[in-house]
């Protein structure tokens, strides 16, 4: 099967902190991807090199088979993406967003206005999409970027938590999404603190902890051999019991 | 108490810390910036003492002037404060409207420009030892100072709020009618009118105080316009951090977006929705419509009066092109580097945003222009606004990558890397200012005119075509220190 997504040895550091360290990483094109780990653990500036959102300290995406380095254009026209900050502008409406990026992927204006339609009935952002942004719930504005990041039917998704802060109908509906796509060799990249919706999701996972990978699975692999996802990834992250904060109490 | 002191204290620690975060004191030329306040200072000083000395001939157009300068710059610290942002998310925090008042009336004080300000407040204490009523002098002074200070706050606070930016303008324009109608009225030109507005005015009365004139009834006048400038900023800031502030634009804007063809319309729509937000941009259309009274009203206009006019417009305008991403703030800037754009593609489009913009505001001009003194004037005023707009955009594009800074919407803007904003200023003016002297110029013809002007633009626009594909590719290198001074 080939490559949607390969790095060698990709490392970020900021300073004296290394965000992420020699990340080795291959993800099949059409699968379904989960990269999870610990709050600060690297897996949204992992997503960010990925996305040329943040350059490398070292190492090497390749999206592809293309090098984002050197196509950097080429990649970003076949990748959608929800990026963490969900990267919107405040004073533009739902609506207004998707008809501002059509055009910027070749979309002609009728095409985009009639994706941009169908995407916020699919989203249930239809009645709501004059809202500006900076007075829309989290969940519309997640909503109105994952729309963003569909609008050109991309080859690679890249979802940084795509799944928090969405309302269950709306969360169910883009799980079912995500699988149609997958079915039609789109690859998805996410991450997901959702541990149980990333068991039922995705075909392989991995768990990076302080910026080095600890473990890597295949979903079915792992439930032959009747282990959950839950246990691996708490075998990996340590968790606090609270016992000082008796005060609570 | 303690909370406010918190809360304070927080407020200082993050200004301070924004402030060192360059970790290098020559970062953003701090030194030359340091040398020209130093400069303003010395030539205030200077202004300072030549109003003492009018003051012992009786006269007080000097020191009014001054007072009027003092008063506005109060309105840049108040209403350019960020901090502001900060205190109205805070309003979950247990602080009743009076505490949380004090905070908004003392957290201006966070930053250095205020004591800068207040230092130089202080300075007009020397006019006491020129005055023969030097106590009634004194609490005249700090009552315009506490007059200047509540005024800039109420104009911060309203102005944070769709309603009370609603109530500015409608203010403005009912006294600007006022002024008009009285001065029909009374058979009065405007300026003979402005001039009997003047004499009601805070800086007036000082004056009148400080030589000893009217002392008690202009004292109560002083006191009653602080009175009011208080109780009007505690409204504001009450308005502003219990409403909801952005509900009327959603009803305005939320649809309006102009419809503009080409792959980065949606850009450049959002781009002027941005512009819109800026109250510095506002200097430009007040400049315009001075140039527009102009042209209609003078007996027999001149470019020779005009174009020294655009010069002041552009100069006026610097925020829009010098800053290309301050509004976009960091979250923004990702939504660029996510899209399939390169940065000469992305500064391009900031470049259309702006030149809209400016089109807007000055092609209503040329076309009074052709009106008044005919195509030919009117065609040369159009190369005079380009050659400008093409200037001011090459230098935008190098100082938007090089010290790009967040904007807060309608706050003003107007600080940032103050050496390379006035040689910016002195750049993008070079074409206009070349377009006067050839102008202005005896025996030139009609001929050679169009020849030199048309000479002038044509290198203004190659200086732009370097700036756009240099700073294209820059923004592309820049890209996560850009993103970073915008966070």
């Amino acid at each position: 099967m080939p490559l949607a997504i390969e790095t060698r040895g990709l490392t970020r550091k900021y300073g004296r902190l290394t965000a992420v360290q020699t990340l080795d990483l291959q993800v099949n094109a059409g699968t379904i991807f989960g990269f999870l780990g610990p709050n600060g653990s690297g897996k949204s500036t992992t997503v960010k090199m990925l996305t040329s959102l943040l350059k490398p300290t070292a190492g090497v995406v390749l999206i592809n088979g293309l090098d984002i380095r050197t196509h950097a254009l080429e990649v970003k026209q076949m990748i959608g993406v929800l990026p963490e900050d969900l990267a919107l502008f405040d004073y533009l409406s739902i609506w207004e967003h998707l008809l501002m990026v059509g055009p910027i992927y070749g979309l002609s204006r009728d095409e985009t206005a009639r994706r941009a339609e169908q995407l916020l009935r699919f989203l249930d952002l239809w009645q709501t999409r004059h809202t500006l942004v900076n007075q829309a719930s989290y969940g519309m504005k997640k909503k109105c970027s994952l729309g963003m990041a569909l609008m050109h039917n991309p080859q690679i998704l890249f979802l940084d938590e795509p799944f928090e802060g969405i309302d269950p109908v709306s969360s169910r509906n883009i799980k079912d999404l995500l699988m149609r796509l997958s079915a039609n060799g789109v690859t998805v990249f996410l991450t997901s603190h959702i541990l149980e919706v990333v068991e039922k999701l995705v075909q392989s996972f991995a768990i990076i902890v302080r910026g080095e990978i600890v473990s890597r699975h295949d979903v079915v692999e792992l439930t032959n051999s009747g282990v959950t996802l839950e246990e691996v990834f708490f075998r990996h992250v340590s968790h606090n019991s609270g016992a000082e904060l008796f005060w609570l109490e | 108490m303690a909370g406010i002191v918190a809360v304070l204290r927080s407020l200082w620690v993050s200004y301070w810390r924004m402030v060192k975060r360059p970790g290098n004191l020559t970062a953003g030329h701090q030194g030359a910036l340091f040398i020209i306040v130093g400069l303003i200072l010395f030539k205030y000083v200077q202004f300072l003492r030549l109003s003492a000395l009018d003051l012992g001939r009786g006269s007080t157009r000097r020191l009014e002037v001054l007072l009027g300068a003092i008063f506005v710059i109060w309105m840049f610290p108040l209403v350019g404060d960020t901090q502001f942002g900060a205190l109205r998310r805070s309003t979950y925090l247990p602080f009743s409207s009076h505490q949380l008042y004090v905070i908004r009336l003392l957290s201006p004080f966070v930053a250095l420009r205020s004591w800068v300000i207040a230092g130089a407040s202080a300075g007009m204490f020397y006019w006491l030892h020129y005055t023969s009523q030097p106590a009634a002098a004194l609490v005249a002074i700090v009552l315009f100072v506490t007059f200047s200070y509540f005024s800039g706050l109420a104009a911060a606070d309203l102005s944070a709020t769709a309603v009370g930016r609603r109530c500015l303008v409608i203010l403005l324009i009912l006294a600007s009618l006022g002024v008009t109608a009285d001065a029909a009225l009374t058979g009065h030109g405007v300026m003979v009118e402005m001039r009997r507005v003047r004499l009601l005015l805070p800086p007036h009365l000082v004056g009148r105080i400080l030589v000893g004139e009217r002392v008690v009834g202009s004292l109560a006048l002083l006191a009653v316009f602080t009175s009011v400038a208080w109780a009007l900023s505690t409204l504001a800031t009450k308005t502003s951090l219990q409403g909801e502030p952005l509900r009327g634009s959603r009803a305005r804007t939320g649809r309006g977006l102009p419809i503009l063809p080409g792959k980065f319309a949606g850009l450049v729509a959002k781009d002027l929705r941005h512009f819109q937000r800026l109250p510095d941009l506002y200097f430009g259309l007040l400049v315009v419509i001075v140039s527009a009274l102009y042209l209609i009203s003078a007996p027999d206009p001149s470019v020779q009066v005009l174009w020294p006019i655009l010069i002041l417009y552009f100069a006026s305008n610097v925020m829009a092109p010098f800053n290309f991403f301050g509004a976009d703030d960091a979250v923004g800037f990702d939504r660029y580097m996510l899209m399939p754009l390169t940065g000469k593609m992305i500064i391009l489009s900031k470049n259309i945003a702006c030149l809209l913009l400016v089109a807007v505001q000055t092609v209503p001009l040329v076309c009074l222009v052709v009106w008044r003194m005919g195509w030919l004037m009117g065609f040369l005023s159009l190369i005079e606004v380009g050659g400008m707009m093409f200037c001011y955009m090459s230098w935008g594009n190098w100082i938007s990558i090089s010290h790009p800074r967040r904007i807060h919407f309608h706050r003003f803007a107007s600080e940032g890397p103050l050496p390379e904003i006035l040689l910016g200023v002195v750049f993008g003016s070079l074409p206009g200012v070349l377009g006067v002297a050839v102008a202005v110029k005896e025996n030139n013809s009609f001929s050679s005119l169009i020849w030199q002007m048309t000479l002038i633009f044509i290198a203004s626009f190659v200086i732009y075509l370097g700036s756009l594909s240099r700073f294209g590719k820059a923004m592309e290198q820049r890209r996560e220190s850009i993103k970073a001074a915008l966070s």
